[in-house]
């Protein structure tokens, strides 16, 4: 498979994934950079993965995990929930502007692991089992840090008004 | 909105934003040039493998041909016979058969006397082998 077309497929996607998940425009397009350098050495085995998009997102995941563990960026995005909120916006557009800030404020309130569920299952449409592929866990995880997510969400969004 | 049905419904009608301008070229470009500096056989390093290669075959090569020339030249100093010469009961049979082949109603004695004569021939040859060997000593030295 070409390489080009492989980000025509899941490279806006990615993209956005890496940008929640790092809290930075720059970082995400750094580490897609290594992620698409990964897949370029992996591109003769390619042909063999049974879905390529766990594929590709796995490696985004690990590559992303990599960056964390080496610049301890975690942290910081754990102290800047403001700073993950534009991220948020910046990612995805909302059906109105009310509605947009309310779900990144809420969604940046969440724990990072179950923000990432959450982003995976309703704005990239996977499947819980798709997602525990890719972060090499059950889907029974996958499915519960997903409730806990929304529920969060939810009560933020209540105590808001 | 106090239902989480609800936060799902209003997250479902977002959609992705695309990526900044370019943002494919960057990428693409970017991960070419990390795959260019993080190639282990650079061309270089591969026409070296290939010229060490072709030399540890040519080293291979006169090494045999050169163990084969002092083998050869040893054995003729230590009176040995070489791997690939015939034995010294070989000899005789050989040449007891080309004279038989000639010569019809031998019996065993007369047989027995001819081999006899044959060993003698052959022994007497092979004295005078040291003579030979004592020049190319001398010559060596």
């Amino acid at each position: 498979m070409k390489i080009e077309s492989l980000f025509d497929q899941f490279g806006e996607a990615m993209y956005r994934y890496l940008t929640i998940k790092l809290g930075s425009a720059r970082d995400a397009e750094d580490v897609l950079q290594e992620v698409f350098f990964r897949l370029v050495k992996y591109s003769t085995r390619l042909r063999f993965v049974r879905n390529l998009r766990v594929f590709v997102f796995r490696v985004a995941r690990n590559e992303a995990e990599r960056f964390l563990r080496s610049k301890i960026q975690e942290e910081k995005l754990a102290r800047q929930p403001e700073l993950l909120t534009e991220v948020l916006r910046q990612s995805y557009l909302g059906p109105d502007e009310s509605s947009e800030r309310f779900i990144s404020e809420a969604l940046a309130k969440v724990p990072n692991d179950q923000r990432e569920v959450i982003v995976l299952k309703i704005f990239e449409g996977m499947t819980f089992n798709e997602i525990a592929d890719i972060s090499a866990e059950s889907s029974n995880t996958i499915a519960s840090r997903y409730r806990y997510g929304i529920e969060k969400m939810r009560i933020f969004l209540e105590e808001k008004g | 909105m106090n239902d989480r049905d609800d936060v799902e419904k209003i997250m479902e009608r977002f959609s992705g934003k695309p990526g900044p301008p370019g943002l494919k070229e960057r990428v693409l470009k970017g991960a070419e040039q990390k795959a260019k500096a993080r190639r282990i056989m650079t061309p270089l390093l591969s026409a070296a493998l290939a010229g060490c290669s072709v030399l540890l075959i040519i080293l291979t090569l006169a090494d045999w041909q050169i163990s084969g020339t002092q083998e050869r030249r040893l054995n003729s100093f230590l009176r040995l016979t070489p791997a690939g010469d015939m034995s010294f009961k070989k000899i005789i049979d050989q040449k007891m058969g080309e004279f038989l082949a000639n010569v019809t109603d031998v019996d065993i004695i007369t047989a027995r006397n001819l081999r006899r004569s044959f060993l003698a021939q052959e022994k007497v040859a092979k004295a005078r082998r040291p003579d030979i060997r004592l020049k190319e000593e001398i010559y060596e030295n």
